[in-house]
């Protein structure tokens, strides 16, 4: 995904301009965002439920981060991979038929991500600031957590990308998304893989070091389905 | 710098009550530090630091004295001065776990006065021998102390605070036995019930002297005091102060043998401890002012992303709101932890003469871990209790601020012992038709009067009330507040047979914290 000869940054930017109009300027991505904000606060308030005697941390924040974690993460790979259709945003497969090379529309992709991921972190901060504080945690923590939300959120805007120039069928693609989903945060803690594991990372009470590498795997996986984004784009055109 | 410290009275204390600490502090230099006591506490793991601010002036001493609960004479306190972080002195105040009393009595003056003669092992009743500068400062010390036996008492060596304590310790049921030399001064003219004329006689066979030959003073006994008599021989005079009494002997202390019915009046009662109901206590959610809050989070951030993508430079709305919710949920964890952490109370003011003097216990199951803080009014004395990891309680001149690092569920008991001023009076008419109460009550809800066996309901406290003699009626042994007090106080019926009691709900604790106050007949 390295800058090719001749790239612009104004088109770039131009496809980042386009999908974050499309998600704040528009009434159906302000809605989604809406409710996911709704969903966040629900889960804090769920927050607020006593503890089990002597829990250290607490096992009710590390449930609602998770559930938070899961839902960011849902709204990121829906949005991207096309199974929650915003007006004017523009996928994969829909750019493929603009002047932009294809180096220009990957990155564009990934600042758009990088961009939103920051955005529904900013969203969860003062959740897990309230849930942390609440039990006389640290702000660091929650700093930590919104973190992981923000990189886990990246990687799976980044695989909805590419799920959009790789599985054509909108059902095929949402159960794609789906079980993407169920197998991050469902299979992988079954699997007991160390290294990446969000559902573990996003919980107040783990080692920094393991939200490092959750953060990090995510980056790298991001990174790889930008990098398969744009090896997918020429194919797209030669099938146009 | 030199810290000394002594704990108890002479060496001797009663466990699982309050017991003074006199600590001597001198000081080359100027010094400006915390005076910390560490109390060890049952469980081993647990911890309890008591601190208050301490100066001393360049070439200086001073002496503190402040009371402390002891539990267990094995475990004792640890007694610290510490400037900034830094551990000046630190001594161990250690007691003989033989020098613990179940019965308690002090005998200040000359210690050949013969009260030493009451000792028993068996009983473990013990007498403390106490010069003045050993008296306590705060009248909860003297928690600990069954009586007090005064054979020479120079008040002009006690400070204005040792004054005040004895005074208030004993219009709260202090019980005082003078039977010696008392210098005039306004502790002595408040205190005693009558005067030595300076005239002896000589009397034979009265059996509470031993039958024998014994010199004894001439009393002259002041208007409504109780004189003890043996046939015509008056032997003592005995008053009321406040809830406490007062008795003045004619014969020395060396004269009345120990099985001598004078010390049968004078020794108070086998102590009891408080019957206290059970505290009901559940760990609560603020889930309402939460919901409220994150409501208006969901507001302001739905509205922040709208206005994002209006226009450039917009979405500067976005972090902002995300700032503003940080800081309201930031207050609103903290309001939250506050309910969750507010202690059930159950309490007890008993106002004498313008003291108040307050027993009182909380408990609370914390919803959430970490460290929880409580506020307690100034003078006040606690002792934390129960499932805490540590507690740190500092004595602040306004207030008593106790952190306790608690666990989820774990569930913490706070005792605490508080003397303060408080002008609340009350008087019955002779004829039952009117009851006046003078001072404020503004936070006193609706009162009750108690009066020999009988009891009339009064509603909001007013400053004066007309009494239907027709209401009268039997007292309810299931009165809340009748409860709090028997349960406190064990001798509550006898002084609802000498005083008028006004027993009177404190708001703002559901039900918790009733105010008695003890009258007198007009």
């Amino acid at each position: 995904m390295g800058r090719d000869p001749g790239s612009d940054p104004v088109n770039e930017l131009a496809v980042v301009r386009g999908d974050l109009r499309a998600r704040f300027g528009t009434g159906k991505g302000v809605g989604v965002q809406a409710v996911f904000a709704l969903l966040v606060c629900l889960a804090t308030l769920l927050g607020l439920s006593p503890d089990a005697d002597g829990a250290t941390p607490s096992q009710v924040v590390g449930g609602v981060s998770i559930a938070i974690l899961v839902a960011a993460a849902y709204v990121a790979v829906a949005i991207s991979s096309g199974e929650i259709a915003i007006p004017g945003e523009k996928t994969l497969p829909d750019l493929v038929m603009s002047p932009f090379s294809a180096g220009e529309i990957v990155r564009g992709k990934a600042i758009t991500s990088a961009v939103f991921a920051a955005h529904l972190a900013l969203a969860t901060w003062p959740a897990f600031y309230f849930l942390n504080a609440l039990r006389d945690g640290s702000p660091w923590v929650a700093a930590a957590q919104a973190g992981v939300v923000a990189a886990v959120v990246w990687g799976f805007a980044a695989i909805g990308t590419w799920l959009s120039g790789a599985v054509e069928g909108d059902l095929v693609r949402s159960l794609a998304a789906w079980g993407l989903l169920a197998g991050v945060f469902g299979l992988l803690p079954l699997l007991g893989f160390p290294s990446f594991q969000p559902v573990r990372a996003v919980h107040p009470g783990v080692a920094g070091e393991l939200r490092a590498m959750c953060a990090l795997f995510s980056t790298v996986i991001g990174a790889l389905a930008f990098w398969g984004s744009a090896r997918r784009i020429p194919y797209l055109r030669a099938e146009t | 710098m030199q810290v000394s410290g002594r704990l108890g009275w002479d060496g001797w204390i009663k466990p699982g009550t309050w017991n003074p600490i006199t600590v001597t502090l001198r000081s080359t230099g100027t010094l400006e530090g915390r005076l910390v006591v560490d109390l060890p506490q049952e469980a081993g793991r647990q911890h309890i630091r008591v601190s208050r601010p301490v100066q001393v002036g360049a070439g200086g001493s001073r002496i503190v004295r402040f009371p402390a609960l002891v539990r267990d004479s094995r475990r004792p306190p640890v007694l610290s001065l510490i400037r900034g972080q830094v551990v000046v002195a630190s001594e161990e105040l250690a007691v003989s776990p033989a020098r613990t009393a179940a019965t308690l009595l002090a005998e200040v003056g000359d210690s050949t006065g013969g009260a030493g003669r009451l000792a028993d092992p068996v009983r473990r009743r013990a007498v403390a021998h106490l010069r003045e500068e050993d008296l306590p400062e705060d009248a909860v010390a003297y928690a600990s102390l069954d009586l007090l036996i005064v054979t020479n008492l120079n008040e002009r060596i006690l400070n204005e605070h040792q004054r005040s304590a004895l005074r208030e310790w004993v219009l709260h049921g202090g019980r005082v036995l003078v039977a010696g030399a008392l210098p005039d001064g306004p502790l002595a003219a408040w205190l005693l019930p009558g005067t030595y004329t300076g005239r002896e006689s000589v009397v034979r066979g009265v059996r509470s002297l031993g039958g024998g030959e014994v010199t004894i003073r001439q009393i002259q006994r002041d208007p409504g005091t109780q004189p003890i008599w043996e046939g015509a021989v008056l032997l003592g005079v005995t008053a009321a102060r406040g809830l406490g009494s007062v008795t003045l002997w004619a014969p020395e202390l060396v004269d009345v043998p120990p099985g001598s019915p004078l010390w049968r009046l004078a020794l108070p009662a086998p102590p009891q401890p408080p019957e206290l109901d059970e505290l009901e206590v559940v760990s609560r959610a603020a889930f309402g002012p939460a919901a409220a809050g994150l409501l208006a989070y969901w507001i302001l951030w739905v509205a922040a992303v709208a206005l994002a993508g209006l226009g450039r430079g917009r979405w500067l709305a976005i972090p902002l709101v995300a700032a503003l919710a940080t800081a309201g949920l930031r207050h609103m964890s903290q309001r939250a932890r506050e309910i969750s952490g507010s202690p059930q109370i159950q309490a007890l003011s008993v106002v004498v003469e313008g003291v108040e003097w307050t027993r009182a216990r909380g408990v609370q199951v914390s919803a959430y871990g970490g460290r929880f803080i409580y506020t307690l009014s100034a003078g006040s004395h606690p002792a934390v209790v129960g499932g805490f990891q540590d507690a740190e309680v500092e004595v602040l001149p306004d207030r008593v601020r106790i952190e306790a690092k608690q666990r989820a569920g774990d569930r913490l008991w706070l005792w605490w012992d508080g003397v303060a001023p408080r002008r609340l009076e009350v008087e019955l008419s002779a004829d039952e038709t009117e009851l006046r109460t003078v001072g404020p009550l503004a936070d006193l809800g609706e009162g009750t009067l108690f009066w020999q066996d009988r009891m009339i309901p009064l509603g909001r406290l007013q400053g004066r009330h007309r009494l239907d003699t027709g209401a009268w009626r039997p007292v309810e042994a299931r009165h809340p507040g009748l409860r709090t007090l028997r349960a406190w106080i064990p001798q509550a019926g006898t002084i609802m047979k000498n005083h008028p009691v006004v027993v009177v709900e404190r708001e703002g604790f559901g039900g918790g914290w009733w105010v008695v106050i003890p009258g007198r007949i007009r």
